[in-house]
């Protein structure tokens, strides 16, 4: 479980102490957790199974509303040692609150805004890309 | 964040001092440099842990709302110059967490992320056979991958293609940039730095390409004329910006074209007329 804190940072284990060591030790990870049949996981690591199962369902059900696709009627909120998302339940939901928060960072040129659909998008990662080339007036290059 | 050279604050400046719809800001809401940061970085281990663990800090603290990291690449490049499998996989995992941390930083601080990324040059196949074999100086693993899936099949895969159509060498032009459009110079095809592992860590990308011999002094019967002579400085130089994709707009299909002047990046062409005609009616 080494990267369960990096993956689901606030993830309370009160629970599942008793787990977690084990699958440390045999290097289980939240991918083979989700895609790994959990007999297959209790073969590796010898974990009462009932516990298993019940401990990736409430993983699944931690990223789910990590990602703001959880109905939050069906979470319960002790998942979570930390609670700081506002309400956000839902696809549609999700989705309105991301247009909700849209913003963008202009380039200072109208043409190349509308191009990028208004500039620099804030929560995204964006790559500019190229050749350099030194030799413009302002000596820059491709720093713009 | 610099990973090859300093930030160059006199071009900020310039920048800040030249361009119109900054000038004409009153002197208590134009931006300063007063909010502007440098990282400068050495090398690979202290990019990842200024990333991991300084940055998001550094973001909270001065309610920072523009990260750029000038080039993602250079220490990836340098610290894993190997090309064997095994070392692609590596750094693809590498850069998989790089994408994460990026990616967490913009969603949870609602910041934007910029990276520059560099380019290599593209081999293309030399006829048929060298399909098979496709040398690139930043060979990603699929690409890798499939070719061991092609030499396995070698003599006896069915349709060949197909084959082709599925593979990197193939596909790469959509994302790339550079290999879409109609009547490309395969000598001048480049491809992105990192390959495709980190093009699948970046929301959008942004190509900037040079083209020198588009503009060629033309005679009046149509033929080029060239004698001798630098290339580049006998050819105007026409720079070209192009969105290869993103999930909020549609890719550009015509490229714009733009100059680097004092004042900044200005496009120039239709959307040049469109806010010549804007200031036009301002005025």
């Amino acid at each position: 479980m080494t990267d369960l804190l990096y993956t689901l940072p606030d993830f309370s284990t009160a629970e599942y102490t008793h787990l977690i060591p084990s699958f440390e030790k045999n290097g289980i990870t939240v991918a083979d957790l989700l895609t790994l049949d959990p007999i297959e996981i209790v073969k590796r690591c010898p974990l009462p199974l009932l516990d298993v199962r019940r401990f990736i369902k409430d993983v699944i059900r931690a990223l789910q509303k990590d990602i703001g696709i959880r109905d939050t009627t069906h979470t319960s909120d002790d998942l979570f040692v930390r609670q700081d998302q506002q309400g956000v339940t839902g696809p549609v939901q999700a989705c309105k609150h991301m247009m909700g928060r849209w913003s963008a960072i202009s380039t200072l040129d109208n043409m190349v805004d509308k191009v990028l659909g208004g500039g620099i998008p804030t929560g995204y990662v964006t790559e500019v890309t190229g050749e350099r080339y030194r030799d413009t007036p302002c000596g820059a290059g491709e720093q713009i | 964040m610099s990973t090859e050279a300093q930030l160059s604050t006199t071009r900020l400046n310039q920048i800040l001092s030249n361009h119109q719809q900054l000038c004409n800001l009153s002197t208590s809401t134009r931006p300063s440099l007063g909010k502007v940061h440098c990282i400068p970085v050495q090398d690979l281990e202290s990019q990842e842990h200024i990333l991991e663990y300084q940055l998001p800090i550094m973001v909270q603290r001065y309610n920072i709302g523009l990260v750029v990291v000038d080039s993602v690449a250079a220490n990836y490049r340098a610290e894993h110059g190997s090309s064997v499998p095994k070392d692609l996989v590596n750094r693809a995992a590498q850069l998989a967490k790089l994408g994460r941390i990026l990616r967490r930083l913009a969603i949870t601080e609602n910041l934007a992320v910029v990276v520059a990324n560099q380019v290599s040059d593209r081999f293309e196949p030399i006829g048929e056979r060298a399909n098979l074999y496709t040398l690139s100086s930043s060979p990603s693993i699929s690409s890798q991958a499939s070719q061991t899936q092609n030499a396995l099949n070698g003599t006896n895969h069915k349709d060949p293609t197909r084959t082709e159509i599925m593979s990197l060498d193939y596909q790469q032009r959509f994302f790339t940039g550079w290999g879409d459009e109609p009547g490309a110079n395969a000598d001048d095809l480049k491809t992105p730095a990192l390959g495709l592992g980190w093009a699948n860590q970046i929301a959008a990308r942004i190509v900037l390409k040079m083209d020198g011999s588009r503009v060629v002094n033309q005679t009046p019967g149509g033929a080029e004329e060239y004698i001798g002579g630098s290339l580049w400085r006998d050819r105007r130089k026409r720079r070209f910006l192009s969105l290869v994709f993103a999930p909020w707009v549609v890719g550009t299909l015509t490229p714009v074209e733009f100059e680097i002047r004092k004042e900044g990046l200005i496009s120039i062409g239709s959307g040049r007329r469109d806010h010549e005609e804007d200031e036009e009616r301002e005025l």
